[in-house]
């Protein structure tokens, strides 16, 4: 059975999270896990989408893929963190395995934090509480 | 037709499935003391259920009985004990 | 019909297609516990969706199959043969339902009978009925009784007045709590209904997985109820009547009334509150973050570009954490203040200070209570309560009324454990899909109609452009403003290009593999070698490759007709194929691969092969031949004149593939289809059927004649040369028109005589015939036409409604100006009218 037949708008204080990946499955899979967590969720599919995302609508949190095609997950927070205008919201960046390489690169740009692929739910629901400032709610 | 609406009343009659639990909540969303009368239900799907259970409706039990107005009565999730 | 039945559709045809799936798979290899499990969670899945529908039949019927899949499940012994036809029977059955639900919105009338008679034979084949007790009481056993009974302390004496009425020798009690997945509803269980099936229940109660969100958010497909209840039934009944929910439930066996006294008293709700310190995850996670923010604070310098911004995030995400962890907050509420000092001073010390701070702060204070998000009454998660003090939770909010905004809506402790089911299935679905053939693909479910209706637009936009260049010609021929006509024909160099882009695009949506198509045949080879009383090892190669819709839809009956010929009359009995010293199992292979624009399809035996005398008798007995043509025929003509009309008749019917129909029906159809067949056939060794058929039918290029007044479409791919010749160079032999071309005799067909009868024949023009040579097969004929008009790529519709079946055409085509086009198909044209 797929998903119910409506669905409703997140209250507007939620946390608001951009999810930023080439992959549709993931982005699927990661939008639905949140917006069922109650999150307020959009989409970029690649790296020069996501930071226009980031700069125009100022979520609260960015989840980003580090390999895209267009512009890679590094490039875009690296843009992000070289505006001064943008609104410098957490990110956290979706690595392939434990690449110590990747997660240096990530700290590196300026993610503020990494999780390996397949992201486990649990660890994202987490991460996510915690970055988004959801916690400030409870 | 298991569901029946009118006006601020719905009635509910035989075996409710699960997809009248969508319209039942499009329904209870409308603002009004909205009244749901359960004739000779037979059998009441659990997302009809927390349907009911999740609004403050004026719920009737005509003619229900078993588990589906034992659920809506004494086993409805309602106080929590000392807390 | 609801939108939920539109998705359950498909959905159901893909769980039946899986069960047919794994049970043919199962027939290779009985014992493969993977098989029988993804056979059961099939069916099981299809039992629950069903369940969601008010359709007893269906849901029944399913039923029946599942405790038989189960019971073998369990046992390990393998399915019958009898019982895998009986499966296989339930879901021809179960196809057809949705058929008719699809169609009609509701079960055909004589469902129920049908449902009982099959169920019944299904239960028979069930050893006992008495289906093993399973994983519920071993896995059960967590449960803590004492936490999750508390809810029904208020009904303490009731209770212990209901438990000396039913068990009065204090016998022992079994408490158990229910906690359906969020998502249940969509695997179709419906919790309520299997609760109440639970027997001797003493009490019962339901309480909240997580509070009520407010009315917008209430969704009534996410089950927020958990089950908690007391019942004297023995424990392995209980278990049995929640298998198939066993992750779900937990059991705790109360040994005496004292207990569940003891159980609902206030001491140990108090425990029950401390079940709110920082979720062990949580408190890792939040470890690392503050240890990834320090990591970062001590590479920044802010002389480099994006430092000032990463310093800001950083503090951004200390602040956010914070909020989580509440000892944290006073260093993140300093650091915003810090933060700007080391942007002025371009020192970062400081920064770099406070958050060592928080991370020092951390780490003495793990266990100490930190304010989690308020929890369900219920822990969905049994969480082992710490030993800490804490504020007592906010009253849990009541059913009566939905807050308005409820802020907390996915608390902490349930929100993790209902996704992480949720992950669990994606994840089981994942590595399950993977080693299935075309698993991944569906994607995103468009209706066919909504692809079909763009792609009749895109034919329309092709179509519209077409009036393009005549537009441009009229602006100079008759308008005389030539530059008006450039410009027209540059804007349609840019709209031919986009119109051409749009249907390459439009072409690879349309791409499905031709496993589609396939998919079928494992099922189709075994009835049809089983009826036989023959045994044959099916392969099936190249599943996965892409060919255009149209392909898809039309390619199965004529393979059906070619493989039920491969078996019947290629392979031989194992007997037979002993006494050739051959192995007794058959060996069929179907194979596509593409190959240029073409896609090729082979369906190969190693049976008996094509006996050419045999054949060419009795083709000879039928006049299919004259005794001259079977002296002089080629090997591979003799082969093909099995696909010839007429050339099995009644004296070999066979149940399957006899009645003289099939094989040249078979033929047409993939002729219709712009494909060719060939056979090759190796005597005693075998024969291969070749189909070659064209990736795409759905865009021809056509040249355009007129015949009279009418213009007619020729597809290209078919002609062979387009040539003008006089008079005089027409030849007569044995009185049919004819003309030499690179020294081949051409027969010629004048169109005129044949569309407008003798009449038009009369008026012949004088001048040089225009002739539209076309091959079919190795003969070419000439297609006689008053005048060669403009070539197009066009859209060919096939033929509809009173012209359908016309011989010689495949279909009409729409002209720029509007007008409709006949599209010839020469070869049936030829066929028809050669003699």
């Amino acid at each position: 059975m797929s998903a119910p037949e409506t669905t409703h708008a997140p209250p507007q204080d939620m946390p608001h999270i951009l999810l930023v990946d080439d992959a549709l499955t993931i982005r699927a899979y990661l939008e639905r896990l949140l917006t069922d967590a109650g999150y307020r969720v959009s989409a970029a599919i690649n790296g020069a989408e996501g930071l226009e995302r980031a700069l125009l609508d100022r979520p609260d949190m960015v989840l980003a893929d580090l390999n895209m095609p267009q512009m890679n997950g590094l490039e875009m927070v690296k843009q992000l963190r070289a505006n001064s205008s943008a609104v410098q919201m957490p990110v956290a960046m979706l690595t392939t395995e434990q690449d110590d390489h990747d997660i240096a690169d990530a700290i590196a740009v300026g993610a503020n934090f990494h999780m390996s692929k397949p992201p486990q739910p649990e660890t994202v629901l987490e991460i996510v509480h915690l970055l988004s400032g959801r916690g400030d709610l409870s | 037709m298991p569901m029946h609406i009118d006006g601020d009343t719905a009635v509910l009659s035989g075996s409710c499935p699960a997809d009248e639990a969508q319209d039942l909540t499009d329904w209870l969303r409308d603002e009004g003391g909205k009244r749901v009368v359960l004739d000779a239900v037979t059998h009441l799907h659990t997302a009809v259920l927390q349907t009911l259970l999740a609004f403050d409706i004026a719920i009737d039990l005509q003619g229900t009985e078993g588990v589906a107005a034992e659920a809506l009565t004494v086993a409805r999730p309602a106080k929590q004990p000392n807390s | 019909m609801s939108n939920l039945l539109q998705s359950f559709i498909p959905e159901a045809r893909d769980l039946i297609k899986t069960v047919v799936e794994n049970l043919l798979l199962l027939e290779d290899a009985p014992t493969d516990t993977s098989v029988i499990e993804e056979l059961f969670r099939a069916m099981h899945t299809l039992k629950g969706s069903s369940g969601i529908f008010d359709m007893p039949p269906f849901t029944g019927l399913t039923h029946s199959a599942e405790d038989l899949l189960d019971e073998h499940r369990d046992s390990g012994e393998p399915l019958s043969s009898d019982a895998i036809d009986r499966l296989l029977e339930a879901s021809d059955v179960l196809i057809g339902w949705i058929d008719a639900l699809e169609d009609a919105g509701e079960l055909p009338a004589d469902a129920a009978d049908v449902s009982h008679g099959l169920s019944d034979r299904i239960h028979a084949m069930a050893r006992s009925g008495s289906a093993a007790e399973d994983g519920v009481a071993e896995s059960g056993e967590s449960g803590d009784a004492a936490a999750f009974l508390a809810c029904l302390e208020p009904r303490a004496t009731e209770i212990c007045g209901s438990v000396a009425e039913a068990s009065p020798d204090d016998a022992p009690l079994t408490a158990i709590r229910y906690t359906p997945e969020a998502d249940c509803f969509f695997t179709g269980d419906d919790p309520l209904l299997t609760w109440s099936k639970l027997p001797e229940m003493i009490a019962w109660e339901m309480v909240l997985r997580e509070p009520w969100p407010g009315i917008e958010e209430f969704d009534p497909y996410a089950c927020n109820l958990v089950f908690v209840g007391v019942s004297t039934a023995p424990r392995t009944e209980i278990a049995h009547l929640f298998r198939y929910v066993s992750n779900q439930i937990e059991l705790s066996t109360i040994d005496s009334l004292s207990d569940l006294e003891e159980a609902a008293t206030p001491a140990s709700l108090e425990q029950r509150e401390t079940g709110k310190a920082l979720p062990a995850i949580r408190q890792r996670l939040a470890q690392d973050l503050i240890k990834h923010q320090a990591t970062m604070v001590a590479g920044i310098d802010l002389s480099k570009e994006g430092d000032a911004g990463r310093l800001a995030s950083i503090s951004k995400a200390l602040g956010n954490v914070a909020r989580s962890v509440p000892p944290l907050r006073a260093v993140a509420d300093a650091l915003p203040q810090l933060i700007d000092d080391a942007l002025a001073s371009g020192d970062t010390r400081q920064v770099a200070a406070a958050v060592r701070e928080a991370e020092a702060l951390f780490a003495e204070v793990p266990a100490a209570p930190m304010s989690a998000p308020e929890t369900a009454p219920i822990p969905a998660v049994a969480e082992k309560p710490a030993a800490a003090t804490g504020t007592p939770s906010p009253a849990p909010s009541t059913v009566a009324k939905p807050a308005a905004q409820t802020a907390s809506g996915g608390s902490a402790a349930s929100a993790p454990e209902r996704n992480d089911t949720a992950g669990g299935t994606g994840e089981g679905n994942k590595t399950k899909k993977a080693g299935q053939p075309g698993g991944s693909r569906s994607m995103i479910r468009i209706e066919e109609s909504r692809l079909d209706s763009l792609m009749n637009l895109i034919g329309e936009l092709v179509v519209a452009k077409n009036a393009l260049p005549y537009l441009a010609q009229q602006a100079e021929t008759e308008f005389d403003v030539p530059d008006l006509s450039r410009e027209i024909t540059s804007q349609y160099t840019v709209v031919d290009r986009l119109a051409h882009e749009m249907q390459t695009e439009m072409l690879q949506l349309r791409m499905m593999p031709i496993s589609d198509v396939f998919d079928r045949f494992p099922r189709l080879v075994r009835d049809v070698t089983k009826k036989l009383g023959k045994k044959v090892r099916l392969d099936i190669v190249g599943g996965d490759t892409q060919v255009d819709k149209s392909i898809v839809e039309s390619l199965g009956d004529p393979m059906i007709h070619i493989i039920r010929n491969a078996l019947d009359h290629g392979l031989e009995t194992p007997e037979e194929r002993g006494a050739f010293g051959k192995n007794d199992v058959g060996h069929l292979k179907i194979s596509a691969h593409s190959e240029a624009d073409q896609i090729i399809v082979k369906v190969a035996d190693d049976g008996r092969g094509v006996n050419r005398e045999k054949v060419k008798r009795k083709a000879l007995e039928r006049g299919l031949i004259t005794a001259e043509e079977a002296t002089t025929m080629s090997d591979e003509a003799v082969v093909e004149l099995i696909f010839r009309p007429g050339f099995s008749t009644n004296t070999d019917v066979t149940d399957l593939s006899g009645r003289g129909v099939g094989m040249d029906v078979a033929v047409t159809t993939i002729r219709g289809m712009g494909g060719k067949l060939q056979v090759t056939s190796d005597e005693g060794k075998g024969t291969t059927v070749r189909l070659s058929l064209p990736l795409s039918m759905a865009i021809s290029r056509l040249v355009v004649v007129k015949v009279g007044s009418a213009l007619y479409g020729i597809p290209m791919d078919m002609i062979f040369q387009m040539v003008r010749v006089m008079p005089d160079e027409v030849k007569l032999v044995q009185g049919r028109e004819v003309i030499v071309l690179r020294g081949e005799i051409v027969p010629l067909i004048r169109l005129q005589r044949i569309f407008n009868g003798a009449k038009g024949a009369a008026k012949r023009a004088e001048g040089p015939d225009a002739v539209v040579v076309t091959a079919s097969g190795n003969q070419l004929f000439g297609f006689v036409v008053d005048d060669l008009q403009e070539r197009m790529e066009t859209i060919v519709k096939p033929l509809e409604g009173v012209v359908s079946g016309l011989p010689g055409f495949v279909g009409t085509s729409l002209m720029g100006d509007g007008r409709v086009l006949l599209v010839l198909n020469p070869e049936e044209m030829a066929h028809a009218h050669a003699h």
